[in-house]
């Protein structure tokens, strides 16, 4: 089940209104909620529920167990670990690692949708029960924390010291909440269904698909293209995500801040899928590395195996181990020019940086895109080539649609919230056809169905 | 340890709703955008009959789905017919040319 489908607007009706006459029945709420979520998550595929439910088990036994505080802890926290990474290996990567060792699988294992999420979700659940940051967590609402189906698919990753203690409340939802909320669901479906959905169809898929057939200015348009389809698709995903959880009197946390706007590949990875990035920070370059207070080359080696890591956790393939590395590799040039950089020397202006880094960005995304590592080199060596071509395959319409979703890095911040603020004081009902509008404009300008997200891969 | 997310770090997050009691906003907000749904669903309805022709046409096949197809699909008609659809369709047609979708298809 998509978000912008009429199936999913009816499954929503039904939950908002259930939520609400749940509201003050704590453990009812939570299982209405649970129960939700496995349905549109058992719409899927069925016999993954079961992994779902597992997994949840698992980390809340092996939390009961560190909390306990009997035996060795380190070794129960360890031991959870492995358990969460086996899951996880298995589905995302026995097939890789058996092709590399020359013994391809007679069969092709299918990866449950969202494994990495709910997996981090665990993962960040035990780790943080053994540090002291959460307390154990009862097993029904641990269950939801990890299968709550806003964030479940795509994220955003939700730390279990941000969810649980919402569950202990009554829920909260205030009218300028409830407008953000809103317009957050309708500028994520119109990142989604217009811009994204028609940047792929129209320009992204048939260059990517045969890039020997284009010219060199259409790849390179191909490019930017999907840098900006990945953004408005994924963006698009958590803005509905955090609309929905708010309407249902959960708070979740931003996952994207403008990422284009970034003036260094640094600052882009505080502002792009801010939820992963922070739990790469935390319990990868910090927890497993040792982050920065250490010795210089073990703090570049710290940044570039998280990357490294990083990219493995998009899926088993060369060219996402390259995308992280690219980004690694350039975390660590920018550290070490920090420190190399004479004091007189100029400092680059702003928008250079900004330019720079959407390129180093736009080049990674060239290989997070193609299946292959010739392919992403053979599209390179295409733009590289300078060749002309036939017909242009990018209209202006699609020209627009790019600018339109890299304006949007450059408009003000808080916009949301003002015009959260600006809608609130309508009534619901005239709110209601302002929004029916934009979904009439919505259904007109996006012409056939609705692909996948990207990130439901992941 | 275990105090929730910080104000502010949610996109959702209006400054002067933290400040204020909140028991009177809770129940504004519920009923508010409940009147923001519940019209626009409606609203929908008589509206974009092509997005239940759309869902019902991607039903499975079989005599349990099959008066939903009829029945969708007959809204559907009947909806063009009044001028419901006038919106979605007049979009339509302006974003195909602008797309170039005729060119492509000549």
């Amino acid at each position: 089940m998509l978000f912008p489908t009429l199936a999913f607007h009816v499954f929503f009706l039904a939950v908002f209104a259930l939520n609400r006459l749940m509201a003050r029945a704590r453990d009812w709420r939570v299982i209405l909620l649970l129960l939700a979520s496995w349905l549109f998550y058992g719409l899927w595929d069925a016999r993954f529920v079961a992994l779902l439910m597992a997994s949840s088990l698992w980390n809340w036994l092996w939390a009961r167990v560190i909390a306990w505080g009997k035996g060795p802890r380190l070794l129960w926290l360890w031991l959870a670990i492995l358990g969460n990474l086996g899951v996880l290996g298995w589905f995302k990567y026995a097939g890789f690692l058996a092709d590399l060792a020359g013994m391809p699988l007679a069969q092709a294992i299918i990866l449950p949708v969202g494994i990495s999420f709910f997996t981090f979700q665990g993962l960040s659940y035990v780790i943080d029960v053994y540090n002291g940051r959460t307390r154990p967590a009862r097993l029904l609402d641990l269950t939801l924390l990890m299968s709550f189906f806003p964030h479940l698919v795509a994220g955003p990753i939700v730390r279990p010291s941000h969810l649980l203690p919402q569950l202990r409340h009554a829920p909260r939802l205030g009218r300028q909440e409830a407008a953000a909320c809103l317009i957050l669901i309708l500028w994520g479906t119109v990142k989604k269904a217009v811009i994204a959905n028609d940047i792929s169809v129209h320009l992204v898929d048939p260059v990517f698909a045969d890039p020997a057939a284009h010219s060199s200015l259409e790849l390179a348009l191909a490019a930017y293209g999907y840098a900006v389809q990945i953004y408005c698709d994924f963006s698009a995903y958590t803005d509905m995500a955090i609309g929905l959880a708010g309407l249902l009197g959960f708070r979740f946390p931003r996952n994207f801040d403008q990422p284009y706007r970034a003036a260094s590949l640094q600052d882009f990875w505080r502002r792009w899928h801010i939820s992963l990035s922070s739990w790469l920070r935390d319990y990868l370059y910090i927890g497993a590395f040792g982050g920065s207070r250490q010795a210089l080359w073990r703090t570049c080696f710290a940044l570039f195996g998280t990357m490294v890591l990083g990219g493995l956790w998009h899926g088993a393939s060369w060219n996402f181990v390259i995308w992280g590395a690219l980004h690694g590799g350039v975390l660590v040039a920018e550290r070490l020019w920090q420190r190399a950089r004479p004091a007189a020397w100029p400092t680059l202006p702003a928008w250079a940086g900004t330019v720079i880094t959407f390129h180093i960005v736009a080049l990674g995304w060239i290989f997070f895109r193609c299946t292959e590592f010739s392919g992403a080199i053979a599209f390179l060596r295409g733009i590289a080539a300078g060749r002309g071509g036939g017909a242009p395959l990018a209209s202006a319409w699609v020209l627009a649609l790019i600018a339109l979703g890299m304006a949007c890095h450059f408009g003000p911040r808080h916009a949301v919230q003002r015009s959260a603020r600006a809608l609130a004081v309508l009534p619901g009902w005239a709110v209601g056809l302002i929004g029916t509008l934009v979904l009439l404009v919505v259904e007109g300008l996006r012409g056939g169905g609705i692909a996948p997200f990207i990130y439901f891969q992941f | 340890m275990d105090d929730g997310l910080p104000w502010g770090e949610s996109p959702i997050d209006l400054a002067e709703e933290d400040s204020a009691p909140m028991q009177a906003g809770v129940q504004t907000g519920w009923r508010w955008a409940w009147g923001v749904l519940g019209s626009s669903s409606l609203a929908l309805v008589l509206f974009n009959s092509h997005a239940l022709a759309n869902w019902a046409d991607q039903l499975p096949p079989n005599d349990l789905t099959a008066p939903i197809v009829t029945a969708a699909d007959a809204w559907h008609d009947q909806a063009g017919k009044l001028g419901l659809n006038t919106v979605v369709d007049s979009v339509d047609r302006w974003t195909k040319s602008a797309r170039g979708d005729e060119r492509a298809s000549e």
